[in-house]
């Protein structure tokens, strides 16, 4: 084939072959933080893709999305968060020993801060307010696509983010009126974002059912 | 050039080497940069342990190592001061740079102590003797007022001329003539091995050596993350071991085979014996290295404050650190190199010379140590020395910042844990912790710990990084804790508890009774300034700790909340006034 197509003067190789040749090995997109089942089935990349910066609200979806990453080996950060009940994560699968806490970073150094996070951890989640200036914001992205880190925001971002996890309903069980408590309780996920995240995604993520505990 | 490189020498022949060295110059640099007084005993601690003493604390049996209560009942007038590494090499800048005056290649190894090779200069000077007293009389000089107490020791290798540093009269000279190494050595006691290799890492180890218990050392040992660290723990482990065997001075120590030495106590032991029998200690082979591997960093606008040269230097350090790692190399010396603005177009370059100690088996610097050094001798130019006369600051900032690695040896590294233990991950994490507590404090980055308690905020401690994570047993997590929240525990537990109200049906709010009744069913709560419907509750569970310390009692009723939008809240009632505490978002 190759002799009729250097004869007729034509390009040597198909576009299918040119893409096959010039392809990384790897895409960037398929290297991606491991996450829990029913939440990846969620994410474009049926996990967290490195690199990207992800907009999460609730907290408890934080924890889900901490857990498994940190589970095989990545250390993750928190910063700026001080409301965030660190017991609950240690229910929802988050380990403590590779977790750190930045309590609350003055605002002047905030960047600068994450900035060296980003650097050295695969997770890192950002507190509502600790960065809010667009400069920063579009810096922080960058680094943390260089790096390969993802860049969890707990509460607003300055610029678009590549995913969006937004609550929006909420069942909860066990708790009468007047009697009982909280017992199982899981939560609507709504997905949207940019890129391959754009088209919206539903389910349904389970956060806690302590039949058993109560 | 002198022949401080090594290269192509053997090991067998020692450099002769001449150790500049200001004894307890910890305290010296607390006294001179009025951090103490000049008339009182004054102790330098770490973690509680003297690290360094004035000469008239020691008189009253202050000793290294020592606990705090322990010094402070050997001398009760004794004025505490604490570890400042910083301060002594900044500090110690000036004796460095009139040292360097004299001679190219000067060698720091710790604040206090410099070496340099002595064949080119003391030809130049007329011999050994002489080259000494003029460089004591150069550094007792540079403070006219309260000349400093240098000694000097010029013998062949470095160990045995900071031997003989440490038995100089104050601001003498003690020259061990060229051969007479061995006959200098056999003298001393096992003991002078760590009092001279081991600089101030020893102190750190005896916490663990001076209770005596070989258990604990090893445990220490595997605990220390600083190679020279490891280094003195496995020297000071090695000395106990000898004198149990009967071996007391470095005679004895010589006189044993080399072989049977290494096969019993392993490198540790190789190098312990190679310095009792006099010969260098130096590594194997080093060699120069390439210059492809300096690293450097212009720096606009120019350094002037010592943080952000800290932050700069710790970054660069990290990078000569990666660099060398990818060619499997690891650095014994290193050159670091500034240029400063003075106002002409090329600036003024200063440089100062790095000498890692305890090199023998314990492999190159690490970043970390690395980082340290460089910071400190940043902060050594920038922030000047007034209090040692010659006060040579600086008078622009650094506008550019090199790392020159003088002497490479190969990397005999360390071994990652297959399972657990420190893995390249965990490294990196550890440097970013590093960074970030740089430039904000050590307690700004903290790891939680589960601890127990009934309330949410008491589940979980923040205990700074780098810290031990031992909570006490009474506040353990494993113990029952009746009044606690049923699990799920809430995902937000506020630092601060917000004000709200729990109205009944009326719309007035609700009370609990003493007996920890609610007067009325609740109905509506307050949440972010909006009424809310609740649609179902439990509670109130009532909580009452400390009864019997009026101060710290506290008596509370908590209600779970589900409001109509599905939030669950946590509302405590307490004093008559309603808060919300936690809720499961």
């Amino acid at each position: 084939m190759s002799a009729v197509a250097v004869s007729t003067g034509r390009p040597v190789l198909s576009l299918e072959e040119l893409r096959a040749r010039t392809a990384p090995v790897s895409l960037s997109g398929e290297r991606t933080l491991p996450v829990r089942s029913d939440l990846a089935a969620l994410l474009p990349g049926e996990g967290w893709r490195r690199g990207s910066v992800v907009e999460i609200t609730s907290p408890s979806l934080l924890f889900v999305s901490l857990a498994d990453a940190l589970a095989q080996g990545s250390w993750a950060a928190l910063v700026g968060t001080p409301s965030l009940g660190l017991a609950a994560a240690s229910d929802h699968g988050v380990t403590f020993d590779r977790l750190a806490v930045v309590v609350a970073p003055p605002p002047e150094l905030a960047a600068t801060v994450v900035a060296a996070l980003v650097d050295a951890l695969d997770l890192v989640v950002v507190g509502a307010g600790v960065i809010s200036r667009t400069v920063d914001a579009r810096r922080l992205a960058a680094r943390a696509r260089e790096r390969g880190a993802v860049l969890i925001v707990h509460g607003r971002w300055p610029e678009a983010v590549d995913v969006r996890l937004s609550v929006t309903g909420h069942h909860t069980d066990g708790l009468g009126v007047g009697h009982g408590h909280l017992s199982s309780w899981s939560v609507e996920v709504e997905a949207d974002g940019r890129g391959a995240a754009a088209r919206r995604r539903r389910g349904m993520v389970t956060l806690a059912c302590v039949a058993g505990a109560g | 050039m002198c022949g401080c490189r090594m290269t192509g020498a053997s090991p067998a022949a020692p450099v002769r080497t001449l150790v500049v060295w200001c004894p307890d110059w910890p305290v010296v640099a607390a006294v001179r940069a009025g951090d103490a007084p000049g008339d009182m005993p004054v102790a330098i601690f770490r973690a509680n342990r003297v690290i360094a003493a004035s000469a008239t604390a020691r008189a009253d049996g202050v000793r290294r190592a020592m606990r705090r209560r322990d010094a402070q009942s050997r001398c009760p007038e004794v004025e505490i001061v604490d570890d400042d590494p910083a301060r002594d090499v900044r500090l110690f800048e000036p004796v460095a740079a009139m040292v360097d005056a004299f001679t190219p290649r000067v060698e720091i190894v710790r604040a206090g102590h410099l070496q340099f090779a002595t064949r080119g200069p003391s030809r130049y000077f007329g011999g050994d003797a002489v080259l000494g007293s003029t460089i004591a009389e150069a550094v007792s000089s540079l403070d006219p007022v309260q000349p400093l107490d240098v000694r000097i020791g010029i013998a062949d290798g470095p160990f045995t001329a900071a031997l003989a540093a440490r038995t100089a009269s104050p601001g003498g000279v003690r020259v061990v003539e060229p051969g007479d190494t061995p006959a200098f050595l056999q003298r001393y006691p096992i003991d002078a091995l760590v009092a001279v290799e081991g600089g101030r890492a020893v102190t750190r180890a005896a916490r663990g050596g001076t209770k005596a218990s070989a258990k604990a050392t090893s445990k220490a040992t595997s605990k220390a993350s600083h190679p020279s660290e490891v280094h003195a723990m496995a020297l000071l482990e090695l000395v106990g071991l000898l004198h149990r065997l009967g071996v007391h001075t470095l005679a004895d120590l010589a006189a044993l085979p080399a072989n049977d030495v290494l096969a019993r106590f392993g490198p540790v032991g190789a190098h312990a014996w190679t310095i009792a029998t006099g010969l260098d200690v130096r590594p194997l082979r080093p060699r120069s290295a390439p210059p492809e591997l300096t690293v450097a960093t212009e720096c606009d606008p120019p350094l002037e404050r010592v943080d952000t040269a800290a932050f700069v230097a710790r970054g660069l350090a990290d990078d000569l650190c990666a660099r060398l790692a990818t060619y499997g190399v690891a650095c014994t010396c290193v050159l670091i190199e500034a240029r400063v603005d003075d106002g002409t177009p090329e600036g003024r370059t200063v440089g100062r010379r790095w000498r890692h100690d305890g090199t023998g088996t314990s492999g190159g610097l690490t970043p970390q140590a690395l980082g340290e050094r460089v910071r400190w001798q940043l902060d050594g130019w920038l922030r000047g020395a007034s209090a040692v006369g010659l006060a040579e600051r600086l008078t622009g900032g650094i506008t550019h910042l090199r790392l020159v690695p003088e002497e490479i040896v190969a990397d005999t590294g360390r071994q990652l844990a297959l399972w657990g233990g420190a893995s390249a991950a965990d490294e990196r994490a550890a440097r970013a912790f590093a960074r970030v507590q740089a430039l904000l404090g050590p307690d700004a980055v903290c790891m939680p710990v589960a601890t127990g308690g009934r309330r949410p905020a008491e589940l979980v401690a923040l205990v700074p990084w780098g810290d031990a994570r031992d909570i006490p047993t009474a506040a353990s997590a494993d113990r029952p804790w009746p009044g606690a929240l049923p699990a799920p525990r809430p995902t937000i537990v506020h630092p601060l508890p917000i004000p709200t109200e729990v109205c009944g049906p009326g719309g007035t709010v609700l009370r609990v009774s003493r007996r920890g009744v609610l007067d009325e069913d609740p109905v509506s709560v307050v949440l972010d300034g909006r009424v809310a419907n609740i649609t179902a509750w439990a509670g109130p569970w009532p909580l009452e700790e400390r009864w019997w310390d009026v101060q710290h009692a506290r008596r509370q009723a908590r209600l779970q909340l589900i409001t109509e939008t599905g939030r669950a809240v946590l509302a405590v009632c307490e004093g008559g006034t309603w808060w919300l505490e936690a809720a499961w978002e």
